[in-house]
């Protein structure tokens, strides 16, 4: 049973720090969920437990942080149901030409990288109980991942949504989330297969039955959901209520399944219908109190494992550098590249590389799976925070300096002409 | 025919690459595996220092938790204060050490901070849950060796050899 009081104490806290924190980073011109992971950082043994670890103690005692785990899982689930939610089918069919390279050299070319740095990393960061085939397998996937929805608030502020990159972007980025979280998913399975009750056979088939069943099944059923929704004009009660219900129904099966809650959630999100007055009202209803209060709370419980001071010794933050510089090199030179031989400026193919470097939250979430099914170690996953955060920090001030308002006005005219002509 | 070209240099010829490393990688080892928490019985009463003897030491079981990345651990009792001993894995020997401000001085009056150093042995083929080894407590000149046997808690994951 948890203490009730610790737990008020320790969402307060958090919710407080991620809300300074991250008035502080969009003071400096960076996005909100930039200053949320970091405070969540700062909450753990990395700042409070080494300053304080006194009140670090008793406000995260050990045996609370089952309690909060489980809260801030609730909120992450639906975190990735919002994702998939907003995820739209239609982007990608129009920009499937110019997206398809991009993206896929944008997954390949950074997973390649990654899988190089396994054999550097594997005598030093993994131990006899990991298989290489797995430690490799998850540092590639590691190296793939793009934070869509960070990347998505970034062109919003920076009003590149209507521009080509911004499209391209968005498409490449999709995708790259979709074909991620698959790639995760087999990973989760691999490692998984020892040590779940189901057969490897039994689990693949099953998970393939989930997938016919949620593309040919639920989603026509789904349907019907936006008709009573047309017919009634609002987001009633119940009508959310069922779909939180199909939502929690769908992470309870993959999790069974052995490739994790979080597939099953943002799958459904993928699948609801698309219609815009829909997926807003979904939205509204569920946006403020994840990403407000259950989120920071994942946050801190991630900032509670990571430990900075793991990186003792000069070899310990050579490995921390190296794993920055393959992660940016992966995913900013592939998609770069890859943008440019499709047929972009070098300016453009910059912006689109520098986007797609954009980890943020998604590699937290791939990263705190890691941590749980054991193939990377603390001082791993600590060095993969620190470049989760590097890389999205650089994000902003980089796309400044590559996209200048100015700039950026020529080429919404220029497009404009090319639309009317 | 030149964006078919273009894939298949960008996305095959890396998927290949990778089919290829991972094939190079099985040849590769890792440190044997300690992590985890581990159990075990000391005998902590007989030490001379009167900083090891502290009312928040408790003799008897004991829970020995080691976080590991590679060759890199650190060892946490939870019956000696909040002490973390860190080493490293050279082949099959674990070697640690907590070394506090002080420890050095040559005092046998008791209040001399205790160095505490630890080294080990797991058997990678046989019984990679059992930990074997000797904790000594260094109290300026006075040196007194614990034997330790500690046992991991769950069977965990079968060592892959590492390959």
């Amino acid at each position: 049973m948890p203490n009730l009081a610790i737990l008020l104490a320790q969402i307060s806290v958090i919710v407080l720090a991620a809300r300074i924190v991250g008035w502080l980073f969009r003071r400096l011109g960076q996005p909100q969920v930039m200053g949320e992971m970091v405070a969540g950082i700062l909450l753990g043994p990395s700042l409070l437990g080494w300053a304080v670890p006194g009140i670090s103690a008793a406000l995260f005692p050990s045996a609370s942080l089952e309690f909060l785990n489980s809260l801030s899982q609730i909120g992450l689930l639906l975190f990735m149901f919002l994702v998939g939610l907003e995820l739209e089918p239609r982007i990608l069919r129009e920009q499937k030409h110019a997206a398809v390279l991009t993206s896929h050299a944008s997954i390949i070319m950074p997973f390649f990288m990654g899988t190089v740095l396994a054999l550097y990393l594997y005598p030093r960061l993994s131990d006899d109980r990991v298989a290489f085939t797995h430690f490799a397998l998850f540092v590639g996937t590691a190296m793939s991942i793009t934070a869509f929805p960070v990347l998505a608030r970034i062109l919003t502020e920076r009003n590149l949504t209507r521009s080509r990159v911004g499209t391209i972007t968005i498409a490449c980025a999709a995708v790259d989330d979709v074909t991620a979280w698959c790639i995760l998913a087999g990973v989760v399975l691999l490692v998984r297969a020892s040590s779940i009750a189901l057969p490897l056979w039994l689990t693949l088939a099953g998970t393939a039955v989930y997938f016919g069943i949620m593309l040919f099944g639920t989603r026509p059923a789904l349907s019907r959901l936006e008709t009573l929704y047309r017919a009634r004009v609002a987001m009633t009660q119940d009508l959310m209520a069922v779909i939180l219900v199909l939502m929690l129904a769908s992470a309870w099966i993959t999790e069974r399944l052995g490739i994790h809650a979080l597939f099953g959630a943002f799958l459904m999100g993928v699948i609801m219908p698309k219609n815009q007055l829909f997926v807003r009202a979904i939205r509204e209803r569920l946006e403020t109190l994840t990403v407000v209060l259950l989120l920071p709370l994942y946050f801190a419980f991630t900032g509670l494992r990571t430990s900075i001071g793991l990186l003792r010794g000069a070899d310990m933050w050579f490995y921390c550098g190296i794993i920055i510089a393959v992660a940016i090199a992966g995913k900013f030179g592939g998609a770069t590249f890859s943008a440019r031989l499709s047929g972009m400026s070098w300016r453009e193919a910059g912006a689109i590389g520098l986007l797609m470097n954009t980890r943020g939250l998604m590699e937290l979430v791939v990263l705190n799976i890691g941590l749980d099914i054991g193939v990377i170690s603390p001082a791993l996953f600590t060095m993969m925070v620190l470049m989760a955060l590097v890389t999205t920090f650089m994000t902003t001030p980089l796309l400044k300096l590559m996209y200048p308002t100015p700039e950026l006005w020529q080429e919404f005219a220029a497009v404009k002409t090319a639309r009317a002509a | 025919m030149k964006p078919i070209l273009l894939y298949l240099i960008l996305v095959g010829l890396p998927i290949l690459g990778i089919f290829g490393l991972l094939r190079a990688g099985q040849k590769l080892s890792a440190p044997i595996s300690l992590s985890g928490t581990w159990s075990t019985q000391l005998d902590l009463e007989s030490l001379p220092c009167s900083s090891v003897r502290d009312p928040r030491i408790h003799p008897g079981l004991t829970t020995l938790s080691i976080t590991q990345s590679g060759p890199h651990v650190f060892l946490t009792f939870d019956n000696i204060r909040k002490t973390t001993l860190t080493g490293n894995v050279q082949d099959l020997m674990i070697y640690a050490s907590f070394i506090p401000e002080g420890a050095d001085q040559a005092s046998t009056s008791g209040s001399v901070p205790t160095a505490i150093y630890f080294h080990g042995t797991v058997d990678r083929q046989t019984a990679p849950n059992r930990l074997l080894g000797v904790l000594s407590f260094n109290c300026g000149p006075v040196q007194t060796e614990v034997p330790l046997t500690a046992l991991r808690h769950g069977e965990g994951r079968k060592p892959t050899g590492g390959h």
